[in-house]
């Protein structure tokens, strides 16, 4: 008797109990919940964080997660293999966007772009890397950062007399390096240990004499590596420079950061480093102890203004084409492409944003980079893209290594070349 | 002969969560990695299926016999140091020092660097190392021992990049063989060495004829760790060097991390993992082998 009136209670606490768990907040009015948009991006500055955060809309709201800059790569490769990708995400151009436009993963972006005007909003000319036959898939919503530019510690060089010439040589950096290492600094500051300073290197020099013509050529094979004696000539001018202690010591084992760190802290008179190295001081350019200048990267003999420059405007930002919300995507989109954004850009990076009119209108650099001609002059030659996002990845990775074994002589121009070549053979296989 | 039947099912209920997991995280991951070694996929595209061709090319590719002899090389130095130096850290431990509670702080200071991430470590040492900004610079040069305009460049040179990334590696791991052969020994009956104390073997002979035979399939079994864990070591390295300069410490297993992440090659990269996970597993087989020997020859 007594078990069963046990069971009875246990059976009817279970009912309540179970009741109360699916009628829950069930007096609670109901709310309609809005649609979270999800956005993965790189890691940005303070002024452009609060910026994409600050997004208010009736319709929808925005969750922004920030990712550094390798990891955002794998993490969207993922997302996008498992199906699970966010509804707005960013990718480096190149073989990486290219592959998610041909496997159908970005969502075409033509009609939102005629809907709100984003060539008109955004660089022009970067955006036939974010397009496939004809068809727009993302934007360029970055900073534009140049390569081909060197700093230099003007308080340095004035005090010990030093001069460098605003398009230097390769032979005139060596015989500086010599001179600084004597008055006890380290040359050029240059991180290579990712391998793509040493890529962007080879950029530098490859657009001094060609552009984008050859680059292409290089990438259909109508242009063989090992054939081409403008990349022989552009290998022979790095050689030179690594072998002559034209960098600092180390440069071969440390990254773009300690790089940095090296030249504002006075160890190293030169640097060798995008525009973007502005944000990497401690509280700000003010803050710098020294007065810096700006020259061009060093020149192969008979060279004075490049033929084309890198400067580029990253990244891919895109649309999942599996998103339930494509107007709302397209509609942060378009917040991100506004002319507050391109401030709030310009307020984290001192440099010209993805906005031509914003460029046009605004004060957009850092004034001891805007003075400088080598800047100006980059800025109004044919862009080409950064070096490293121009090849295959595979023949990528071959030119940076057979270019960091070339830098402490461990391989000839022509094994280099020869190696390199290989690759690229495979890949057009 | 129902009931009978229910019982007999029983024990293999207690088994199915741990073979569900094992399934889930195991076998299917390793099913798909050799699924995956057969095709050409570049991780976002349909994967197409090239039969061997991943293998063949594996095989007659120079990066990854280069790849290969790093890993040995690399595995060969853990095998033989790490051990060999968490013994003397024990012995240190165990037999040197004289006070209990210097002893307990000595293993805990040993013991630290095994708690740290790896990653961490491969930074704090790539920074150490850094010739222009280092802490080796900086103490080397207040010693007059270095000229500093000619700072040693540990990190970036090849004939010293794979030894001065083992150091770290040293430092890290010799806690985990101290820990191993300080059980070992404390596990050790004090009758066999009291006895042999009687007998007139002095320190020297009761460790080396009493306790070291005894430690060997202990020491046996740390070494058999360290070779798996060097097979697999990624992050340490990768942290500090990226494989670099050029390719100097590009292992086998940055070797694939290179192949799938940065030139987009999983079809590849898997196929260059099966590889691998099968050497990893005929040195265990072997490292067994000899294990049961030192086990039937010192127990």
């Amino acid at each position: 008797m007594f078990m069963k009136k046990r069971k009875l209670l246990a059976a009817m606490l279970a009912g309540v109990l179970g009741v109360s768990c699916f009628t829950g907040c069930s007096s609670e009015p109901k709310t309609e919940e809005k649609p979270v948009i999800t956005v993965w991006c790189e890691s940005a500055n303070e002024s452009m964080s609060k910026f994409m955060e600050a997004f208010k809309s009736d319709d929808f709201d925005v969750d922004v997660v920030y990712y550094s800059s390798e990891d955002l790569k794998n993490q969207v490769r993922i997302a996008l293999a498992s199906g699970e990708a966010p509804d707005i995400m960013a990718a480096n151009t190149g073989e990486f966007f290219n592959s998610i436009m041909t496997a159908g993963q970005a969502l075409k972006l033509d009609d939102y772009a005629k809907k709100y005007g984003w060539k008109d909003k955004v660089e022009e000319s970067y955006l036939d890397s974010m397009s496939k036959d004809g068809t727009l898939y993302g934007l360029p919503l970055q900073t534009q950062s140049a390569w081909g530019l060197m700093f230099y510690n003007k308080d340095f060089f004035d005090e010990n007399n030093l001069e460098i010439s605003m398009y230097p040589t390769v032979a005139e950096i060596t015989e500086l390096s010599g001179k600084i290492k004597e008055l006890g600094k380290q040359p050029i500051a240059l991180g290579n240990m990712d391998m793509w300073p040493g890529m962007l290197l080879f950029g530098d020099f490859l657009t001094q004499e060609n552009g984008q013509e050859m680059i292409d050529a290089l990438n259909d094979g109508s242009e063989a590596w090992d054939d081409s004696e403008t990349v022989k000539k552009c290998l022979e001018n790095i050689a030179q420079l690594g072998q002559n202690g034209c960098f600092q010591t180390g440069f071969e084992a440390q990254d773009h950061s300690v790089a940095i760190e090296s030249f504002v802290n006075g160890t190293s008179a030169m640097m060798y480093m995008g525009t973007w190295w502005l944000t990497y001081v401690d509280g700000g350019i003010d803050n710098l102890d020294f007065e810096y200048a700006t020259v061009a990267s060093p020149r192969m003999e008979g060279v004075e203004v490049s033929n084309s420059a890198q400067i580029w405007c990253n990244q891919a930002t895109f649309v999942n084409a599996d998103t339930e919300y494509a107007d709302f995507c397209a509609q942060y989109i378009d917040y991100l492409a506004s002319d507050e954004a391109a401030q709030a850009q310009y307020e984290g990076a001192m440099q010209p944003t993805f906005s031509p009119d914003y460029n046009d209108n605004k004060l957009v650099i850092d004034p001891q980079l805007a003075d400088s001609e080598a800047f100006e002059t980059d800025y109004t030659l044919p862009r080409v893209n950064y070096m490293d996002w121009n090849f295959a990845t595979s023949v990528t990775e071959a030119v940076e290594i057979e270019i960091s074994k070339l830098m402490v002589g461990d391989t000839t121009i022509d094994e280099a070349v020869k190696e390199i070549q290989a690759v690229a053979a495979e890949e057009l296989e | 002969m129902k009931k009978k039947g229910v019982k007999a099912v029983i024990p293999y209920l207690y088994f199915l969560p741990m073979a569900i997991l094992l399934a889930i995280f195991v076998i299917y991951p390793l099913y798909s990695l050799v699924a995956t070694s057969f095709t050409k996929w570049d991780g976002l595209s349909a994967k197409e299926f090239i039969g061997m061709k991943n293998y063949v090319k594996a095989f007659r590719s120079e990066k990854f016999w280069y790849s290969m002899k790093l890993t040995f090389v690399w595995t060969l130095l853990s095998i033989l140091i790490l051990q060999p130096v968490g013994v003397l850290l024990s012995v240190i431990v165990e037999y040197v020092v004289k006070r209990r509670r210097a002893s307990g702080v000595m293993r805990v200071l040993f013991f630290l660097p095994m708690l740290m991430s790896m990653v961490a470590i491969g930074l704090l040492w790539q920074l150490i190392y850094n010739p222009s900004l280092g802490l080796l610079t900086s103490v080397l040069s207040k010693l007059n021992l270095i000229d500093i305009m000619n700072p040693p460049n540990l990190l970036g040179s090849r004939s010293t990049v794979l030894a001065a990334a083992f150091i770290p590696t040293i430092w890290q791991w010799s806690g985990f063989g101290m820990i191993l052969t300080s059980a070992a020994m404390m596990s050790i009956p004090s009758e066999l060495t009291e006895a042999a104390a009687i007998d007139g073997a002095g320190k020297f002979n009761q460790f080396f004829r009493i306790t070291l035979p005894l430690l060997m399939p202990t020491i046996f079994l740390g070494m058999t760790i360290n070779m798996i864990g060097a097979f697999k070591g990624f992050d340490m390295l990768y942290a500090m060097t990226a494989g670099g300069p050029a390719n100097y410490t590009t292992l086998t297993s940055i070797f694939i991390y290179k192949l799938s992440f940065t030139e987009n090659k999983f079809g590849y990269a898997c196929a260059v993992s099966v590889i691998l996970i099968l050497i990893v597993i005929v040195f265990t087989m072997i490292f067994n082998a000899a294990g049961r020997k030192i086990d039937e020859r010192f127990t």
